[in-house]
C-alpha cells in the first residue's frame, strides 16, 4: 500500500458524508398494509414495469405519506396518484389504485401541490377504500422510479405486514 | 424532423399510465420525441417531464420526431395518441 492508497481511504469518507451528494435513499412504506410484488399488481403497465421498477402495497388504511423527503413533483387534478423528486433526484411516482383515474378525483382528498417540500412521513393524499371498491376498483398502490435509467439499485427490500415508515425500497445511484 | 399537431381528445387530459405508455415508445425509438404545449416543451421519455406540462382535455399539442427513424415512430406516435388520448 503506497501513500496515494492512504490518501483515498481518508478522502472517501468525507466525501460520502458531503450533505449535498446524495446517492443512496430508503423510501420508506408510504402506507399501512400488504407489500405487493410489482409483477403482482394487476394492471399490465405496472406489472411488467412499463412505468419504471418498484414495487406495491395493498393498503389496509386510505392514507399516503411521504416516502422520503423531497419535492412534490407534480398531483393529477384527479389526486389519485402523488410524485416526488428525493434527494437523490430519483422521480418517485405512486399510483393510488387501478384505473382510479376514472374516479375523476371522487373519494380522495390532497393535501400537497407541485412545489411543496415534504419530509418522510408527511401525509400527501387521503382516500376511501370501502368507496373506491364499491365502484369495483382496486386500490392496489405502486410506487415507482420513473426516471429508473440513472440509478443503479432499485429494490424492494420489505415483505408482508407493513407499518408507515418500515423499509420498503432502496433507491441508489 | 417531423412534426404535427394533435388535440386531446381523453377527458382527462394526459394522465400517468398514457404518459408512462408514450415514454415507453419513446424510449424504443432512436429519434428524439418531444411535446409542446404554448411555450413549455417535454422529452416524452421522461414521464415527469410530459405530466409536470399538465395537458388537459382540448389542448393541442405540437408533436416532434427527430432522428434516423423519425418517419416510423412519428406515425406510432400518432397513433398512440389517436388511440389512447
Amino acid at each position: 500500500m503506497g501513500l496515494f492508497d492512504k490518501f483515498k481511504k481518508t478522502e472517501e469518507p468525507s466525501a460520502a458524508t458531503s450533505e449535498n451528494q446524495v446517492d443512496k435513499v430508503m423510501c420508506k412504506a408510504f402506507a399501512k398494509g400488504t407489500f405487493v410484488p410489482l409483477e403482482k399488481v394487476e394492471d399490465p403497465v405496472f406489472a411488467q414495469g412499463m412505468m419504471g421498477p418498484g414495487c406495491a402495497i395493498e393498503p389496509s388504511e386510505g392514507v399516503i405519506f411521504a416516502p422520503c423527503d423531497g419535492e412534490i413533483s407534480f398531483v393529477p387534478d384527479t389526486l389519485h396518484a402523488v410524485s416526488l423528486t428525493a434527494e437523490n433526484g430519483a422521480e418517485i411516482l405512486m399510483h393510488v389504485g387501478i384505473d382510479t383515474v376514472s374516479l375523476k378525483g371522487e373519494h380522495f382528498k390532497g393535501y400537497v401541490k407541485a412545489g411543496d417540500k415534504v419530509k418522510a412521513g408527511d401525509k400527501l393524499i387521503e382516500f376511501d377504500i370501502p368507496a373506491i371498491k364499491e365502484a369495483n376498483l382496486k386500490v392496489t398502490t405502486p410506487i415507482l422510479v420513473c426516471n429508473f435509467d440513472d440509478y443503479k439499485t432499485i429494490e424492494p427490500v420489505a415483505d408482508g405486514q407493513l407499518e408507515v415508515g418500515a423499509d420498503l425500497l432502496k433507491v441508489e445511484k | 424532423m417531423q412534426t404535427f399537431e394533435y388535440t386531446i381528445k381523453d377527458s382527462l387530459g394526459i394522465h400517468v399510465r398514457p404518459a408512462g405508455q408514450l415514454a415507453q415508445l419513446a424510449k424504443e425509438k432512436k429519434s428524439t420525441i418531444t411535446i409542446k404545449l404554448d411555450d413549455k416543451e417535454a422529452d416524452t421519455t421522461k414521464l415527469f417531464a410530459v405530466m409536470a406540462l399538465a395537458v388537459k382535455c382540448g389542448n393541442t399539442i405540437t408533436v416532434t420526431v427527430d432522428g434516423e427513424d423519425e418517419e416510423e415512430a412519428a406515425a406510432e406516435v400518432k397513433k398512440f395518441l389517436e388511440e389512447n388520448l
